[in-house]
């Protein structure tokens, strides 16, 4: 066991690396010079204070230079000013990485507290009126865009009920700890975001539910008299959930972008609307800081997922 | 009377009883025809891409033209008409029409104008031919990279499948959704961007994005095949790597890497509507369903209909690739059988 991990971490070494030289390139190689795009606009520059901002910036140093001395300030998750703000990009990102965190973990525990039963229940009364409710909706709910439940959401609850608010997460002028406002701002882009989750995991637990129940070892456990509820819910469930760890290896993904576009929906201050607006506007420190730090959080998460894989089923481990 | 072969006459003179002869794919069709669900969703294909081809159609003296107006066309309150180009400072302000449940409608523009006053249904109908072509162009191109990749790394194994896998490694390291924003946002204001309205580059990014998929399944099955008699008997006969690549396994693992493909067209549609949502996609003029969203984010609360026409047909079309791609898992994989 302890040499499939070094080995599966050694293995890792190569992509980080790669992961840091593509940051890098999309930086260096986009087109348009950095500075200029600073100084846009700004009158009076002269050749001297455009050269000392390219110092500032290490600009002036070779390519492999300033990619070492990069390497060298994210090692010590130092990522630079950013272009915009003028302000740490580490600052930045602390300040937005909560909310994510926040509305991914809702968001999971909630398709994973649903979805699973979900897909037991269809599993265990297959061909049933449930399991068609729970099929339809595994396929619906996995295709149908989720900006379009955001869009659903506000126009029912919050334009025509006015039960929740249109978006942001915060009333402005309440407490940063009223609990009850942050959750009334919470729902909306939970639920938009947790629809497709659901409908991924319970169309997951169904197919591996039906694929395990009709297995050998499942017929020997019946054979030996066992009730059913303990085959289906000590035997079959057991093996039923290592694909959902497969599933969970790109959610650290997720959690620093993937609910970009639900953030914009709800106008949620986290991760991916600081990315998203970063790549408008071409804030290349932050752009390079998200890059590297999911790309990072990815690669750790497919290394602990494939550990978590060989724990689970000792064949992985040769 | 219908032609018989030299093989089945063969057999007759033999007096042998022969069936007629099926192949593995005449089955899966047979199959995905029994299937109500994938059936459904083939004819919405069909129907958005016959209004995505007709909307406005010249071959030679024909023209047909489905859509009612020229999408990229303004109508003012006041009976004047402009055409061409985008209005400066255009995405403020009420639409000029309301859609025909409305209030103020026109019966002229059966679901309303923007804000700016050009047909909705016209920017529809014109929008159904951006996501069709961006359903199956790039994954075309997914198929020609990841294909090549997953079977050099596959079949020749050893340090070109090391070199060319941790390759993968590296672009799987990222978020999807992240990087296809950063290439868009990066490279959009060029002249690669102008590029037919954006849609070369949205090909391009989606490409490099989604190959890792398919070169990573290609190369699985490759792996699984590589071993097999079949393959050593084409070997021993003296066919070469490229053929033994191309006509003994690229044909055999085939079926998982349709059923994939099926289902990446809703997802390169879904990209091209967030991205266009987000304002990096399809340029405007040129409408697109992600492009119509956008522009009616801001009016979204007075006329929700702006927003939620565009998301509906965006839905109906995923779900219906999506219907689609389950339909063909099901019919090619006959162990699948749930």
């Amino acid at each position: 066991m302890g040499r499939f991990i070094l080995r599966r971490l050694l293995q890792g070494i190569p992509t980080l690396f790669g992961v840091t030289l593509i940051s890098f390139a999309l930086w260096r190689f986009s087109p348009g010079d950095p500075v200029s795009r600073l100084v846009f606009g700004a009158q009076n520059v002269t050749a001297e204070e455009i050269a000392a901002l390219r110092h500032f910036y290490g600009l002036d140093q070779s390519l492999p230079e300033q990619y070492l001395s990069w390497l060298g300030r994210i090692a010590h998750l130092d990522f630079g000013q950013s272009f915009l703000y003028h302000r740490p990009v580490t600052d930045m990102i602390m300040s937005a990485l909560p909310n994510t965190l926040q509305l991914a973990l809702v968001s999971l525990t909630i398709a994973l507290v649903i979805g699973i039963p979900l897909g037991v229940i269809a599993a265990r009364s297959r061909g049933s009126f449930i399991d068609q409710v729970v099929r339809v909706f595994g396929v619906a709910g996995h295709a149908i865009p989720s900006f379009w439940f955001g869009y659903l959401f506000i126009l029912v609850f919050a334009v025509q009920f006015g039960l929740f608010p249109v978006g942001g997460m915060l009333t402005i002028g309440k407490s940063e700890l009223d609990v009850a406002d942050r959750l009334r701002h919470l729902v909306g882009p939970a639920i938009a975001l947790s629809l497709a989750g659901i409908a991924n995991y319970s169309r997951l637990m169904r197919t591996e539910t039906l694929d395990i129940l009709g297995q050998d070892f499942i017929r020997a456990a019946q054979a030996k008299g066992l009730r059913p509820r303990t085959v289906l819910y000590v035997h079959a469930l057991r093996n039923a959930l290592l694909p959902i760890i497969t599933a969970l290896g790109g959610l650290l993904a997720v959690l620093v972008s993937g609910s970009l576009v639900i953030e914009q929906v709800f106008a949620w201050p986290g991760m991916g609307r600081m990315i998203y607006e970063a790549a408008v506007s071409k804030d290349y420190p932050i752009v390079m800081a998200a890059v590297f730090i999911s790309g990072f959080l990815l690669v750790i998460s497919y290394i602990a997922r494939d550990i978590a894989y060989g724990v689970a089923d000792p064949r992985v481990r040769r | 009377m219908a032609t018989i072969t030299a093989s089945q006459q063969r057999a007759l003179d033999m007096n042998v009883i022969t069936r007629k002869q099926r192949s593995l794919w005449m089955d899966a069709a047979d199959r995905l025809r029994r299937n109500k669900a994938a059936m459904a969703g083939l004819f919405v294909i069909l129907g958005f891409a016959l209004v995505a081809i007709f909307a406005d159609l010249r071959v030679g003296p024909l023209h047909i033209q489905l859509a009612p107006y020229d999408p990229t066309c303004y109508f003012y309150l006041n009976g004047h008409t402009a055409c061409g180009g985008d209005v400066v400072g255009a995405r403020s302000g009420p639409p000029t029409a309301n859609p025909f449940w409305g209030a103020n409608a026109d019966p002229r523009f059966l679901l309303g104008t923007d804000q700016i006053g050009r047909d909705i249904l016209s920017r529809l109908m014109f929008s159904a031919r951006i996501s069709m072509v961006i359903g199956f162009v790039p994954v075309v191109l997914y198929f020609l990279i990841g294909g090549t990749i997953g079977l050099a790394a596959g079949y020749y194994g050893g340090w070109i499948d090391n070199l060319l896998m941790r390759f993968t490694d590296i672009v799987y390291a990222f978020p999807d959704l992240l990087l296809l924003i950063i290439i868009m946002a990066t490279i959009r204001n060029t002249w690669i961007g102008d590029i037919m309205g954006g849609l070369f580059l949205m090909f391009i990014a989606l490409s490099i994005v989604n190959w890792v998929g398919m070169a990573r399944l290609v190369r699985g099955q490759v792996l699984s095949l590589r071993e097999k008699e079949f393959v050593e008997a084409a070997r021993s006969i003296g066919a070469g790597p490229v053929r033994i690549m191309t006509r003994h396994l690229l044909p055999n693992s085939l079926a998982p890497v349709i059923v994939s493909m099926a289902f990446s067209v809703p997802l390169a549609i879904f990209a091209e509507a967030s991205l266009s949502f987000l304002g990096i996609g399809i340029k405007p003029p040129t409408p697109s369903w992600g492009v119509m969203i956008n522009e009616g984010f801001v009016v979204f609360t007075g006329t929700p209909s702006m927003v939620l026409l565009p998301a509906a047909c965006i839905a109906l079309v995923m779900l219906a690739f999506t219907f689609l791609g389950d339909g063909l898992r099901d019919a090619l994989d006959p162990r699948m059988k749930l």
